[in-house]
């Protein structure tokens, strides 16, 4: 057996009387509703003061780029080398994947972020760099310019 | 650019390799390395051609070569004497 739904009568609804709104006519509760602060009614056609808010919409082709074209870099991050000049590279964007290179040498680094493409490049210059000077390599006339290339941005750490 | 084209390039001219934290690749001609190259190591990794071929010190049309079968391993070697790579 279902149990019938007893209506809910909130205090405010309830009047001097003792008796529920739910059993009094409908002008006694018009009444009371008079002197309650009462919103005012929402017109579709007055529409919305105007704004003081300016909104600039930039084009991703005009918009500041935050990241540099060309930067130095000195964090080669290797416990036997240490950079004796800051390294200038250039900084591009190439299918979505962030490109530093450093066109001296025609050495580079990529990776999803500028910091990864960093990481790269530090990578691949400290392994060209042991590798050109190892004793077992003999490097031709342009490797010999790589070579000296590096040596003047960057030498062996002394102990 | 893909990585089986760079292999394949790597392939042909019989480059020296070594996996480190990158792929190495160095062509060696009688005892002496005259180029190199690298690519990060994953099939997905971001290749960039133009890097590659700048490293490999031949033009774009060359590169192309380097890449589909019109440019053999001697063919290079010829390319990169005329550039004063090779002595």
């Amino acid at each position: 057996m279902a149990a019938a739904a007893a209506p809910v009568v909130t205090s405010a609804a309830i009047s001097a009387s003792g008796k529920s709104a739910l059993f009094q006519d409908s002008t006694e509760g018009a009444h009371q509703l008079a002197g309650a602060v009462v919103l005012p009614r929402q017109h579709g056609d007055e529409g919305y003061p105007a704004s003081n808010v300016r909104v600039e919409i930039l084009l991703p082709a005009y918009a500041p780029n935050p990241r540099p074209s060309k930067l130095l870099f000195g964090g080669l991050q290797d416990p036997d080398l240490q950079v004796l000049r800051a390294i200038p590279l250039e900084v591009g964007v190439e299918e979505s994947a962030v490109v530093v290179s450093w066109p001296e040498i025609d050495e580079f680094g990529s990776g999803e972020t500028l910091s990864c493409a960093l990481d790269d490049f530090s990578h691949t210059v400290r392994e060209l760099y042991h590798h050109l000077y190892a004793d077992d390599v003999r490097p031709g006339a342009d490797l010999l310019r790589v070579r000296k290339v590096l040596g003047e941005y960057i030498e062996p750490r002394t102990k | 650019m893909k990585v089986h084209e760079f292999e394949r390039i790597v392939n042909k001219l019989g480059m020296e390799t070594r996996n480190s934290y990158d792929r190495l690749a160095w062509l060696v001609h009688n005892g002496v390395t005259v180029v190199r190259t690298r690519r990060s190591h994953g099939k997905g990794k971001f290749v960039p051609a133009d890097k590659i071929r700048q490293q490999l010190k031949v033009n774009e049309e060359q590169f192309a070569g380097l890449i589909s079968c019109s440019i053999s391993k001697q063919d290079y070697i010829k390319i990169l004497a005329e550039k004063g790579i090779i002595a």
